[in-house]
C-alpha cells in the first residue's frame, strides 16, 4: 500500500475533504473535526487534536480523567502528547485494510473526539 | 453527570439533614460556633470524624427495610442512582450534552432552596416543579389548576388529593394524567416481574376530599358519574344510556338522596382491537443469530491454535466464553500478561480487545511518573478508580478491527505488539525490574473484564 491509495480513498468520501495534508471530517451533528494520518511499516496512524490542555481547568485530574474514559472507548484512545494537547488516536493494521474499513476507523476517531472536545470545551476547534 | 447529579442531591437535599443531625450528636449542642469556641486542639480535627459517621449512618438506612425507619439520605441518593436515566429525560434532557464541568450549576440550580411542602398558584414556578420530579423534597405539592396540563409530576408521586373538582371529566383526566402516566412510579413499580398482585397502596391513588353536609357532595357524585360515562364513551360494547345534565338541582339531587358511585371496575374492551392476524405475526429473523455468534466466538478461540508465535506465548485454560487469557514472554525474559476479549460493532464487524495489567500502582500516588512515561508514548493508559479492591488498577489496552479472517493472526500479532512491552516497561518503572507479575496475581479480574462495572 502507498499513501496514495488512501488519498484515493477519500476523494470521493462523503463528509471527508483533504486540506493542509490532513483530512476535514464533517460530522452528522454539522461539527467537524481534523484528522493526521501517518504511515508506519505496517500500520496506519490516525490523530485527532480534542484540547490544549492549557484551555482546559483541570491540571492531573484532566490525566485522570482521559486515562478512565481509555478503558470505556472501543477503537480510539485519548492521551496527551508532548506539546501538553489532549489527542485522540486510532490505528488500523496494513495488512487487510479496504477502503471501508479506513472510512470507518476516520468517522469513528473524528466522532469520538469531537466529542471529548465538547464535552471539555464546549467549542468545535478543527 | 451521574456523579455530579448525586454529589448535588448529597450536598443539598436531605442528607445535609442527616449531617447536620449527626454533627448536632456529636458535638451535644445546638449553639452556634460550638466547635470553635473548643479550647481542646484535638478538637478542630473532630471533623473528620464526620465523614465515616455519615457513611456509617448511610450504611445503616441502607441494611433496615423502610418500613422499619424513617425514611433518610439514603433513599433519596438510592432513588436518584437507581433512575438517573429517567430524571435526566425529565428534568435535564441538555446535560448530555452541556460541557461536564457546567451539569454541576445545572444541577445545583434545579435543587436549590428546597422545602418539605411546596405550593404554586398564578405562575409555574419550575424550580419547585422539576423538585417535585425529583426523589425527596417536596413531598407535597399544593396547586391551582396551574398546573392541570402541561406539567408532569408522575416520577415520584402515585396520590393525587382533588380539593375542589372540576367540572368536565376530560379536565379531571387532565390533571390525574399528571401522575398517571408511562413510566411513573406507579408504572415502576407495577410493571417489574412479580409473583404477587399489587396490594392497594401499590396503585395510583385518587382521592376526592369533600364535605359531606354540603352541596358539594352532589357536585362530587355528579362528576364521578361523567368520568365514567367518559371513560365508557372511549370504548364500545358498553352501555351509554346515561344522561348527564349540565346543571344540578339541589332540591331535586336531595330528594333522591345520597348515592355512592362505584367506579369501573369490569375489563374495558377496546374500540380499535388488536386484529389476530397481528398478534400472531410470526418472529422476523435476528440480526445476529445462533450461528453466526458461534462462527465468531469460535473463530476468536481458534487464534489459540493460529498465533504462531513459539515458546513465547502461553495459554491459560479456555473457558470458550469470548475471552483468552496468557502470558506473552518479552525480548527481555520478563512475561506480561493479557486478555483478549471478543467484541463487535453495530455493523457486525468483530473487534478484539487485549488489556495487559500492569498492577496495583496507587495511581493517585504515582501519578506524575505513571504521566511522565505516558506523554511520550502513543499507547493507551487505562486506570480504574473504584473503592473495591482488584489486583491491578493501571492497565495497557487496545483495540483492532478483524478484516478477512485469514489476516487474523497478523493482525492480533500487531495489537500484542503495541501493548505488552510498554505494559511492562511501566510496570518495571514503578515496581523496579526484580519484580513481575506473573498472570496468577490477575487472573480473577482479568476474567471479570467486561462484565461488571467498576465504579
Amino acid at each position: 500500500m502507498r499513501k496514495v491509495d488512501w488519498l484515493v480513498w477519500c476523494r470521493n468520501a462523503k463528509n471527508v475533504a483533504c486540506r493542509g495534508g490532513d483530512l476535514i471530517v464533517r460530522l452528522q451533528t454539522g461539527r467537524s473535526q481534523r484528522v493526521a494520518v501517518q504511515f508506519t511499516e505496517e500500520t496506519l496512524e490516525f490523530t485527532s487534536i480534542v484540547a490544549r490542555c492549557s484551555a482546559l481547568n483541570f491540571d492531573d485530574d484532566l490525566h485522570m480523567r482521559v486515562w478512565q474514559r481509555n478503558r470505556s472507548v472501543q477503537g480510539v484512545g485519548f492521551g496527551v502528547d508532548d506539546k501538553n494537547r489532549i489527542v485522540a488516536r486510532a490505528w488500523m493494521p496494513i495488512v487487510g485494510a479496504t477502503k471501508d474499513e479506513f472510512l470507518e476507523c476516520l468517522r469513528h476517531l473524528a466522532a469520538e473526539a469531537d466529542l471529548f472536545e465538547y464535552q471539555l470545551t464546549g467549542k468545535d476547534r478543527s | 453527570m451521574r456523579a455530579q447529579l448525586l454529589s448535588t442531591a448529597a450536598r443539598l437535599g436531605h442528607s445535609i439533614i442527616d449531617l447536620y443531625v449527626l454533627a448536632i450528636g456529636r458535638l451535644k449542642s445546638m449553639e452556634p460556633r460550638t466547635l470553635a469556641r473548643e479550647t481542646d486542639p484535638e478538637a478542630k480535627h473532630r471533623d473528620i470524624g464526620f465523614i465515616t459517621d455519615y457513611l456509617a449512618e448511610l450504611n445503616r438506612q441502607m441494611s433496615i427495610p423502610l418500613a422499619q425507619r424513617n425514611w433518610g439520605a439514603f433513599d433519596e441518593l438510592a432513588e436518584i442512582a437507581n433512575n438517573y436515566e429517567l430524571i435526566i429525560d425529565v428534568n435535564a434532557r441538555e446535560a448530555p450534552t452541556t460541557q461536564l464541568v457546567q451539569t454541576a450549576r445545572l444541577f445545583g440550580s434545579q435543587l436549590r432552596q428546597q422545602q418539605p411542602v411546596a405550593g404554586m398558584s398564578k405562575q409555574v414556578n419550575l424550580t419547585v416543579v422539576q423538585q417535585f420530579r425529583m426523589p425527596g423534597y417536596p413531598f407535597v405539592l399544593i396547586t391551582t389548576d396551574l398546573l392541570q396540563e402541561g406539567e408532569d409530576l408522575h416520577t415520584f408521586c402515585a396520590n393525587i388529593y382533588h380539593y375542589g373538582i372540576s367540572w368536565t371529566p376530560s379536565s379531571m383526566e387532565q390533571r390525574i394524567g399528571r401522575i398517571d402516566r408511562v413510566r411513573s412510579l406507579t408504572d415502576r413499580r407495577l410493571t417489574v416481574p412479580r409473583s404477587n398482585l399489587p396490594q392497594e397502596d401499590e396503585k395510583l391513588q385518587v382521592y376526592y376530599p369533600y364535605l359531606p353536609d354540603t352541596v358539594e357532595i352532589l357536585q362530587v357524585n355528579r362528576v364521578l358519574e361523567r368520568m365514567n360515562h367518559f371513560l365508557r364513551l372511549m370504548h364500545e360494547g358498553l352501555s351509554n344510556t346515561l344522561k348527564a345534565p349540565r346543571t344540578i338541582q339541589v332540591d331535586r339531587e336531595m330528594a333522591i338522596g345520597r348515592r355512592k358511585v362505584e367506579p369501573i371496575t369490569e375489563t374495558l374492551k377496546s374500540a380499535f382491537p388488536i386484529p389476530a392476524w397481528a398478534l400472531n405475526t410470526p418472529a422476523g429473523p435476528l440480526a445476529v443469530d445462533e450461528q453466526v455468534a458461534d462462527r465468531a466466538i469460535a473463530r476468536f478461540h481458534n487464534l489459540r491454535h493460529t498465533l504462531d508465535l513459539g515458546p513465547r506465548l502461553s495459554w491459560a485454560p479456555d473457558g470458550g466464553d469470548g475471552r483468552l487469557l496468557g502470558t506473552m514472554k518479552l525480548r527481555n525474559g520478563r512475561g506480561q500478561p493479557f486478555t483478549l476479549l471478543l467484541r463487535s460493532k453495530s455493523n457486525g464487524r468483530l473487534v478484539v480487545r487485549c488489556i495487559s495489567p500492569v498492577g496495583r500502582v496507587e495511581i493517585k500516588n504515582a501519578f506524575w511518573e505513571i504521566a511522565d512515561l505516558a506523554d511520550r508514548s502513543s499507547c493507551r493508559i487505562g486506570v480504574i478508580l473504584t473503592e473495591n479492591e482488584k489486583s491491578y488498577d493501571l492497565t495497557v489496552e487496545d483495540d483492532v478491527l478483524l478484516a478477512d479472517e485469514s489476516h487474523d493472526v497478523e493482525r492480533v500479532a500487531l495489537l500484542f505488539s503495541r501493548i505488552l512491552t510498554f505494559a511492562d516497561k511501566l510496570e518495571r518503572e514503578h515496581f523496579g525490574s526484580t519484580v513481575d507479575h506473573p498472570l496468577q496475581d490477575f487472573e480473577d479480574d482479568l476474567r471479570r473484564e467486561g462484565i461488571h462495572a467498576e465504579s
